[in-house]
């Protein structure tokens, strides 16, 4: 006993460090907890507020290319206006007026500040709460989908892009229709795969992947990216499909929340057992 | 008095990392982790459990606002143990300088060495944890290369506005 008291104060200095730094990794595992994220929103907010002045300058000095971007964007929303379609109807006897609801509005928000060299990535938005922003709503940016609200404080949020393993949505080949998990890899922020796509799927080089209506956080048909290559699993069974991202992270400076008014009614039917 | 300035020096240190160097460098390709400074500049006399912690608290703080969940935490904490080895690397071959010799007298090209060593080594383990595999280990090495040249070159320039005052 008087052995073992020896050799603990004779190794005290490295019992503590294992101590503190078992703590560390603890902490480092245990990603996801409720006090991180109220803990996250309060810190959001301070570090918002000092990063908005910056972002400011950054947007001003930007302002020329992205307004060529948002002039692109109305070229291509005014091109699916119903003026820019031909009304035609072969000797129908009934007139179809609008039978469509309104799914989806949108919040725009200015990206204050953004990571895309590191394995968990994060970009702050300026809107928060208070602009009616919650969690688990989706972002999508002038070129393609960006990610999904994970906080949110007062005026501002925390965005997850798809850009951080942590992340996975459905995502659907447009040609064929296949679909399956788009997941980051950790390694180049304009890349990422998507798994499970069946052997079978006739998958080209340069196909369009876009945003199926499975995920809940975007609307069908929102742009991915392109397919870049395939490969097979591991398992042999199934092909992984790497797309080259639509979105480019470095420059990113406008996005879009998306709000969708059916969630609560879908989500309704989601909980039954 | 000389607690009071070393409180401000550590806030100072703390204030830069978080609001200046997290953001605006190269969109966070190099990223300069220069609150390590701090644990390396702390005498080497003064008790390893005293320098451990104050790592933990430091490290801790970074985390919280930057969401490295306990990365940096475990990286400083790391640096603080390794530091007085480290020391004596450099002290190695002066036989004049003894354990208690502050970091000042052991010259500038050795003190230079060892806050270099300090940092890369820092970074080196920062960014090994975040990646959580050590595959890949040269744009690993080389990251942490760059990033820490980046930092002493901060470290320098903080320390010489330290001492004109």
């Amino acid at each position: 006993m008087r052995y073992f008291f020896l050799l603990l104060k004779r190794s005290r200095v490295l019992l503590y460090f294992l101590l503190l730094e078992s703590i560390a990794f603890a902490w480092i595992i245990n990603k996801r907890s409720y006090q991180r994220s109220q803990f996250l929103s309060a810190t959001t907010e301070i570090k918002g507020n000092f990063q908005g002045l910056a972002a400011q300058t950054k947007a001003y000095l930007n302002l020329k290319e992205e307004n060529e971007q948002l002039a692109r964007e109305n070229i291509r929303l005014r091109e699916s206006l119903d003026e820019s379609f031909i009304f035609q109807n072969f000797g129908a006897d009934t007139i179809n007026s609008r039978t469509y609801k309104q799914r989806y509005t949108y919040v725009d928000a200015q990206v204050i500040s953004s990571s895309h060299f590191k394995v968990e990535n994060y970009i702050l938005i300026n809107k928060g709460r208070l602009s009616g922003l919650e969690e688990n709503m989706g972002v999508i940016g002038p070129s393609g989908v960006v990610g999904v609200i994970s906080n949110v404080s007062k005026h501002f949020a925390r965005v997850i892009p798809i850009i951080n393993p942590n992340l996975r949505i459905s995502a659907e080949l447009a040609q064929d229709g296949y679909f399956g998990p788009l997941r980051w890899l950790g390694e180049n922020y304009r890349e990422s795969s998507i798994q499970d796509i069946p052997p079978y799927a006739n998958v080209q080089t340069g196909d369009t992947v876009k945003t199926d209506g499975r995920s809940s956080f975007f609307p069908r048909g929102i742009n991915i990216g392109l397919v870049k290559s395939t490969s097979l699993q591991a398992d042999q069974n199934f092909l992984e499909v790497t797309v080259s991202l639509s979105t480019d992270f470095a420059k990113l400076r406008k996005v879009y929340v998306v709000k969708d008014l059916w969630i609560n009614e879908l989500d309704s039917l989601n909980m039954r057992p | 008095m000389n607690l009071i300035k070393s409180i401000f020096g550590l806030l100072t240190l703390l204030f830069l990392q978080i609001f200046i160097f997290n953001n605006f460098l190269f969109d966070g390709y190099l990223n300069p982790y220069i609150y390590i400074a701090f644990i390396l500049f702390l005498p080497p006399r003064s008790s390893v459990f005293y320098t451990l912690s104050l790592a933990f608290l430091i490290g801790a703080i970074v985390d919280v606002f930057e969401g490295g969940y306990g990365v940096h935490t475990a990286a400083s904490v790391f640096i603080a143990f390794l530091k007085p080895l480290i020391f004596r690397i450099f002290r190695a071959g002066n036989n004049e300088l003894s354990e208690s010799s502050d970091i000042k007298q052991l010259g500038l090209l050795r003190s230079l060495a060892y806050v270099f060593t300090g940092l890369f080594l820092h970074h080196f383990i920062l960014f090994s944890i975040e990646n959580f595999a050590l595959d890949n280990l040269l744009p690993l090495l080389m990251r942490s290369l760059y990033s820490s040249i980046f930092s002493f070159t901060f470290v320098l320039l903080y320390q010489l506005w330290n001492y004109r005052r």
